[in-house]
């Protein structure tokens, strides 16, 4: 599975909403239920599934599907 | 039963004499339209500030507010012989209740009032703590440095620092670093 799809799915599962309300460039500010504790919640399950590690400054950026994506990205090519 | 030093204090001290007495003696700014006695059980450090509508019990044991900790409107903050301890840099949201007493509920036999209360230790808040507004904080409480608390969450125990705090009971939902 792609990382993309792993994803969407991570965030669908975490904030309990149907997978087909989330899509490949869903942002924070397009899904009620992506709140600030929510998006803890969603880097934990990051952590969890890629073994990454954002600092509290990256946290805060990682607030849409794309942003997640270019942040795993980038954290695969060091 | 309210003693009468209590009684005295509650009822024929002005709030303003209240609050320059604060301002002078702490440089704290005490709401006038807080309730908070003039008590040697209670401190609060330099720059801290209590919000109007605010309650301060301090009258069965000490009460520590640190410096430039901010109490919130609505807020109640009863102690017991075991005490309070709040930090500095302390944000602490309207209609917090802050709690270090229970009443005991171990005799079949007795209402809790007969029981009377009892507190399990000190009830102490680290600095730079936020809690957010409605929660509530229960006896013997221990949170961390750094900890922020969610809205309308009830904490007890031991919380580690920097943690962030959500729901009834309290869970850590992240650890900041």
């Amino acid at each position: 599975m792609e990382n993309a799809e792993r994803i969407r799915l991570i965030v669908s599962d975490v904030l309990e909403v149907d997978a087909g309300k989330i899509h490949a460039e869903s942002h924070q500010a397009d899904i009620a239920e992506w709140d600030s504790l929510a998006q803890l919640r969603i880097v934990t399950a990051l952590e969890q599934e890629f073994g990454v590690k954002p600092t509290m400054r990256e946290i805060a950026e990682l607030t849409s599907i794309p942003a997640i994506t270019r942040y795993l990205e980038a954290s695969f090519a060091q | 039963m309210m003693k009468i030093g209590t009684g005295f204090r509650r009822f024929f001290v002005p709030h303003s004499l209240v609050t320059l007495y604060y301002l002078f003696r702490y440089r704290a700014f005490v709401s006038p339209r807080a309730e908070v006695e003039i008590s040697f059980l209670l401190t609060i450090g330099h720059g801290s500030t209590v919000s109007s509508y605010a309650k301060i019990k301090a009258s069965e044991g000490p009460v520590r507010i640190g410096a430039r900790t901010d109490i919130g409107v609505g807020c109640f903050i009863g102690g017991y012989t075991t005490g309070i301890e709040i930090g500095n840099d302390c944000l602490i949201s309207p209609n917090v209740s802050i709690v270090g007493v229970n009443y005991r509920y171990d005799r079949m036999d007795m209402t809790f009032r007969e029981q009377g209360p009892e507190s399990k230790g000190p009830l102490i808040i680290g600095n730079n703590v936020w809690i957010g507004a409605g929660s509530v904080v229960l006896d013997n409480a221990e949170i961390g440095d750094g900890v922020i608390i969610a809205p309308n969450s009830v904490v007890s125990g031991r919380v580690p620092a920097n943690a962030i705090l959500q729901g009834n009971p309290a869970k850590t939902v992240f650890i900041r670093r």
